[in-house]
């Protein structure tokens, strides 16, 4: 039983005009094993779920499922088989409860071929519990939290007897505990026989779940392992296709390059914030950590003149800079990168050109545009920062999630800010990508502006920070310093820990 | 590089109705060649100058993601009201200045309700077209106004031989090109329209640009209603109804999607071109007036097929 292999892939191929988005791509997974696909963003992961999800048609290859060949599928086929796939923005229907959310599409009926509300919640309801999450399957999806919704999401793919569940980043927005429950979940789900395809940037929670791992890079497999044989390091070679650092090892500056400016957060309240007080030094990269929901994108919120603020004011060398409004923080030099850089960080429609140049149309002297400058400054800005695009009128939606995000970084850059806040700078980017954008957080620092990072990743958080303050309910709770910066200290200041 | 520029040439909605429209011409040429007249061109520009003005001010409000379908209300509302001061004896230059007004006031009030509450822009105009229809309604008590022969060389008089109409349609088009390509503003309206949250979180007064967006709306329905009334000579509560459904495909076809953020004053103008070429082309091949709006609508699917052409690729 063990051994049973569930789908078997042989020679897959896809191409797109212009790019072939996999090459000849082998694969196998076997029945209760955990399967990781790791691999920079463009490598053919996203490709190659879409074939098994049968979103996409391949070019070329076999896909045998439980002995049975196909040359393709079809999403209905795909279910029908017992193929499900949560991706990273799961599909949910935000006006309906989590239990009609699960039921979606297999709905629960009364005998008149009605609406069974109460064998609907009854069903959800042991659900949920026989994983042993606490849900209200009664609660619109609309009030859930990110990681909730992914839960839901999840509860969705298993209530279809999936046999084969594919996961495109679950823990993307998930916090620390979060992620204990989702693997609990999934370490269940195996022990039933189900095999499970999992996508992650992440190489420790590779590491911590799976039980072999395939390496994507161009389209072509690298390679296959089985999880005791091989090193974090050999993964990112394989990925990078160059040796690279295990974290990226920031310098730090000697002391005669410090500079002397300083920020000063002192009891800034509002909504879920109730007091957060500290310092940040010119020069100097000041980390946010804490559990998802403990006020740390409410803080940057706060920063930035977005929500309500009830109190507490922001001093930055000697002079009151606590911002009204987004517009107010950016003309006293205060930036937001936000979190997610398609929803709010990028006008997706429109060029690589009018998005760098959008939040600097209030620093120009007038009404009317010199789109030649306009043209040269954001030439500029494309190749300092080595944005890949085929020319600045192309739409951002067209470029890769790094490029992206370099778009947004550009954006920022153009308005000669102060202070750059990051929430998340690396998410969903590939490993490449993520070295070139701490590279330009560093040229920041260096040029003596004031950093602040909220960060869920741990190494990325404690590898580029000078000094991380924790959240905790709300409340920064403890700013740790050099050595005392480590995952362990961290975790537990932001579970409330702390003596 | 090269394959990326090639395919943003086709993709360009503008350069599909350039070709649209040339393939018809030629057909039509062929079959009448009084087509290819200067004077029949002229005639399809004053003919659709009203339409045309209307629509360079649906391009902006759509292009910033949003609607007013209380447009032919107000083109009803803002004639009767200058033509029922008219008929009160007041000067044709008062009564042309608070029609205008009355334009400008009814597409404020729509920006400054949606941008202040943000409220769905269509159901709000849905409510504002109807009060509109009620002030026409109120001011004319139901009856024609008539303007007794004055104000009528806006509309139907000519300079250098050329229909007056036709200069305030390529005039109001230069504009809508200029604001939209040169000016901050015009910039922003993309970003609005584009994607709301991120222009604001880059520092754009979102509220403010919606608000200038319907005001300058309210200018180009002021300035169509006058044109409409001079040309028309009388005016009528339902005068202008239905010019709203028919500006906003004019907009569609020229390239805006429903959801806001791309556009051009070149697409709308050729859209508008179009659309009036249907109706000449028609007439020209002598086809009943009645197939012009099966004709139309054709139009319209094709040209949304067309632009959705590129999202169906991408599977």
């Amino acid at each position: 039983m063990a051994e049973e292999v569930l789908l078997e892939v042989e020679g897959l191929s896809k191409g797109f005009p212009g790019v072939q988005a996999l090459k000849k791509v082998d694969f196998s997974l076997r029945s209760g094993e955990i399967h990781c696909l790791v691999g920079e963003n463009g490598a053919g992961k996203s490709t190659f779920i879409k074939i098994l999800s049968g979103a996409l048609v391949p070019d070329e290859g076999v896909i045998r499922i439980f002995g049975r060949s196909y040359a393709s599928l079809t999403p209905s086929l795909a279910i029908e088989l017992g193929i499900q796939t949560v991706y990273q923005e799961s599909i949910l229907v935000s006006t309906l409860s989590v239990a009609e959310n699960i039921f979606l599409g297999q709905e629960r009926l009364t005998t008149h071929g009605l609406f069974h509300r109460v064998k609907t919640l009854e069903d959800a309801r042991q659900l949920i519990a026989s994983f042993g999450i606490s849900l209200d399957p009664e609660e619109l999806v609309e009030n859930l939290s990110h990681a909730e919704r992914q839960i839901v999401g999840i509860l969705k793919a298993l209530s279809r007897e999936a046999k084969i569940l594919i996961l495109d980043e679950p823990t993307a927005s998930l916090s620390a505990v979060e992620k204990k429950t989702l693997f609990e979940i999934l370490r269940k789900i195996t022990r039933q026989g189900v095999g499970v395809i999992y996508i992650s940037h992440h190489l420790e929670e590779v590491f911590e779940i799976g039980n072999r791992i395939t390496v994507l890079k161009d389209g072509a497999k690298v390679a296959t392992h089985e999880v005791q044989a091989v090193s974090q390091e050999l993964l990112i070679q394989e990925m990078v296709g160059r040796p690279a650092e295990l974290f990226y090892t920031r310098e730090k500056l000697h002391s005669s390059e410090m500079h002397h400016g300083v920020l000063e957060v002192v009891n800034l309240r509002g909504g879920v914030v109730k007091e957060a007080s500290f310092q940040v030094h010119a020069g100097e990269i000041f980390g946010i950590g804490g559990m998802v929901g403990s006020g740390r994108t409410e803080l940057v919120r706060l920063l930035f003149g977005l929500d309500k603020r009830e109190g507490g004011k922001i001093v930055l060398e000697g002079q009151d800079v606590t911002p009204r409004s987004p517009l107010d923080a950016i003309a006293k030099g205060i930036c937001l990168i936000t979190e997610d850089r398609q929803k709010t960080g990028l006008v997706l429609v429109r060029s690589v050109k009018e998005n760098i140049t959008l939040a600097s149309l209030n620093l120009g002297p007038g009404e009317i545009l010199n789109l030649r400058r306009e043209r040269e400054v954001v030439r500029e800005l494309v190749a300092k920062l080595r944005i890949v695009t085929p020319h600045i009128e192309q739409e951002v939606v067209n470029l890769s999630g790094g490029n992206q995000q370099k778009v947004v970084l550009a954006k920022w850059l153009l308005t000669n800010g102060k202070v750059y806040i990051f929430d998340e700078p690396t998410r969903g980017i590939d490993v490449g990508a993520k070295e070139e954008i701490y590279r330009l957080m560093m040229e920041l620092v260096r040029a003596g502006k004031f950093v602040i990072m909220v960060s869920s990743d741990m190494p990325e958080l404690i590898a580029l920070s000078d000094r991380v303050g924790v959240m905790c309910n709300g409340r920064m709770v403890q700013i740790l310093e050099g050595e005392a910066i480590t995952e362990e200290k961290i975790l537990a200041c932001a579970l409330g820990m702390v003596g | 590089m090269q394959v990326g520029m090639k395919r943003s040439v086709f993709a360009n909605q503008s350069f599909f109705l350039f070709l649209l429209i040339a393939v018809m011409s030629g057909v039509t040429a062929f079959f009448n060649p009084a087509f290819f007249t200067l004077q029949n061109w002229l005639n399809i520009l004053n003919q659709n100058a009203v339409l045309g003005i209307v629509a360079a001010g649906a391009t902006l409000v759509m292009i910033s993601g949003n609607f007013d379908i209380s447009v032919g209300s107000l083109v009803g509302f803002s004639t009767t009201f200058a033509a029922s001061l008219v008929v009160k004896g007041s000067p044709v230059a008062v009564a042309v200045f608070w029609g205008l007004v009355m334009a400008i006031l009814g597409c404020a009030l729509n920006g400054v309700i949606i941008a202040r509450t943000r409220t769905p822009s269509f159901i709000m105009t849905l409510a504002t077209r109807s009060i509109y229809y009620g002030f026409a309604l109120i001011v004319t008590g139901g009856m024609t106004q008539s303007l007794g022969g004055k104000f009528a060389t806006l509309g139907r008089g000519t300079t250098f031989g050329i229909h007056n109409p036709i200069f305030f349609f390529l005039g109001v088009y230069l504009l809508l090109f200029l604001l939209l390509r040169y000016t901050r503003t015009g910039r922003r309206i993309y970003a609005v329209g584009g994607n709301e949250e991120a222009a604001f979180l880059s520092g754009v007064n979102t509220q403010k640009v919606k608000i200038l967006v319907y005001l300058m709306n309210g200018a180009f329905v002021g300035l169509a209603s006058m044109v409409l009334l001079s040309r028309l000579g009388s005016a009528l509560p339902s005068t202008g109804s239905g010019l709203e459904l028919r500006a906003i495909a004019a907009v569609v076809i020229g390239g805006v999607p429903l959801t806001g953020g791309k556009g051009s004053a070149l697409g709308t103008f050729l859209g508008v071109i179009l659309m009036g070429l249907i109706s000449n082309v028609l007439n020209l091949l002598n086809i009943s007036a009645y197939y012009q709006e099966i004709a139309i609508g054709i139009i319209i699917a094709i040209a949304i097929i067309v632009s959705n052409l590129g999202k169906m690729r991408q599977r």
